[in-house]
C-alpha cells in the first residue's frame, strides 16, 4: 500500500509559497495488470478495476490471481496489494 | 493404406495413425465465415482429408478483404465467398465434399438443422450477434464447437462444448445486435493465428489425437506486445 497526498481543485500559489485549502490522503495500492504494475485508489475488486480501466465488464476474460473469472464473479473478486489481475478484451472479428 | 499414402506424413504423427485418417475421412465439420480467419481454417482441414465440410458465408468479396483473406484475389471482387471458398477446397482436395452454403443466420432453421449432421462447429465470422446466435445453435444442439476471432494485432480462440458456450460467459446486452466488426482494423497474421488454432483443435479432436474436447479453454495473442495467455474458463 501508498500513502499519497492528493491536493484539492483549490490549491494556489500565494506569495511564493503553495497554499492548499484540501487535502486528502488517499491509500494506493499496488497490483501487476496484465504484466505490468499498476497503482490504484478506487478499485477494491476486479470489477471495479475493470471500470477505472475502461474495460466493458460484459465483454471480457479475466484471470485474477491465475483463476479465470466469469463475469458473475468479477464483483465479489476482491483485490490485495500484489494481486496478479490478466484482463482481455473479447474481439469477435474475422 | 486405404489410399491414404498421401496423408503418410500425417498418420506418423504420435497419437494420429491410419485410424485417425479414418476418423477425419468421416467427419463433419461446419465452417461459418469464410473471412480472414476461415481463409486460414479451410485449407487446412481441406488438406488434412476431412470428409465434409460445409462452408457458410453470405458476403462477396471486397477490395479491403484481401490482405487477410487469401482465398481470394482481385479477380474474385463482388463474387460470393462461399461459393468461391467451395471451389477452392475442392481444388485442394478431391478427397474432401466441400459443400456452400450462401446464408444469413437470420435464415435461421435451415442452416441449425445442419448442426445435428456435424461433427463441429467453427465459428469465424465477424460479429457478437452472430456468435451467440451460432454458439446458442451449437449449445441447443449439443455439438462442440471452436470459435476463432481477430481484432487489431490480436488473435483469440474459445472451445464450447459440455454445457458451456458463449452465452454462458457473456450477457446479452443491447449493443451486440447492432455491432459488427467489419470496418475494424485487423491484422492479417492475426486473423489467420487463430484459424490454425481453429484447425489445429478440430484436426486433433476430430483425428482422436485429443479426444476429449478442451472446452472451456481460451487462448489469446496479442502480435504488438508479444504477450500470450491461455486459461480454462469452465474449470474457473
Amino acid at each position: 500500500m501508498t500513502l499519497k497526498i492528493i491536493w484539492g481543485q483549490s490549491t494556489r500559489k500565494s506569495k511564493g509559497l503553495t497554499v492548499c485549502r484540501r487535502a486528502a490522503l488517499t491509500i494506493f495500492m499496488k497490483i501487476r495488470l496484465n504484466g505490468k504494475d499498476f497503482e490504484t485508489a478506487e478499485a477494491r475488486n476486479v470489477l471495479r478495476l475493470l471500470e477505472e480501466i475502461g474495460a466493458n465488464p460484459k465483454r471480457c476474460v479475466v484471470e485474477h490471481n491465475r483463476k479465470a473469472l466469469r463475469p458473475a464473479d468479477f464483483e465479489g473478486a476482491e483485490l490485495s496489494e500484489g494481486d496478479e489481475v490478466e484482463v482481455m478484451a473479447i474481439v469477435a472479428g474475422g | 493404406m486405404d489410399g491414404f499414402d498421401k496423408y503418410a506424413r500425417q498418420t506418423a504423427l504420435p497419437d494420429f495413425g491410419v485410424e485417425g485418417q479414418r476418423r477425419l475421412k468421416a467427419s463433419r465439420v461446419v465452417l461459418i465465415g469464410v473471412g480472414g480467419v476461415g481463409s486460414a481454417v479451410l485449407p487446412l482441414l481441406a488438406g488434412a482429408g476431412i470428409g465434409e465440410v460445409l462452408v457458410v458465408d453470405c458476403d462477396t468479396v471486397s477490395s479491403t478483404n484481401l490482405h487477410r483473406q487469401t482465398l481470394y484475389g482481385h479477380g474474385d471482387i463482388g463474387k460470393p465467398k462461399a461459393e468461391l471458398a467451395c471451389i477452392r477446397g475442392c481444388l485442394m482436395n478431391p478427397d474432401v465434399n466441400v459443400r456452400s452454403l450462401n446464408a444469413r443466420l437470420s435464415s435461421g432453421d435451415a442452416l441449425f438443422d445442419e448442426f445435428v449432421k456435424c461433427s463441429l462447429c467453427i465459428d469465424a465470422t465477424d460479429s457478437f450477434s452472430a456468435r451467440m446466435a451460432i454458439s446458442g445453435a451449437c449449445k441447443k444442439t449439443e455439438i462442440p464447437q471452436i470459435m476463432a476471432s481477430a481484432q487489431g494485432y490480436v488473435s483469440q480462440m474459445f472451445l464450447f462444448g459440455k454445457g458451456f458456450y458463449l452465452p454462458d460467459l457473456l450477457a446479452q446486452d443491447e449493443s451486440a445486435a447492432s455491432e459488427k466488426s467489419a470496418g475494424a482494423p485487423i491484422f492479417g497474421p492475426a486473423a489467420h493465428l487463430a484459424g490454425v488454432w481453429a484447425a489445429g483443435q478440430a484436426l486433433r479432436f476430430l483425428s482422436g489425437a485429443e479426444p476429449e474436447f478442451n472446452a472451456g479453454l481460451f487462448r489469446h495473442f496479442d502480435f504488438s506486445t508479444g504477450r500470450a495467455f491461455s486459461c480454462n474458463l469452465r474449470n474457473g
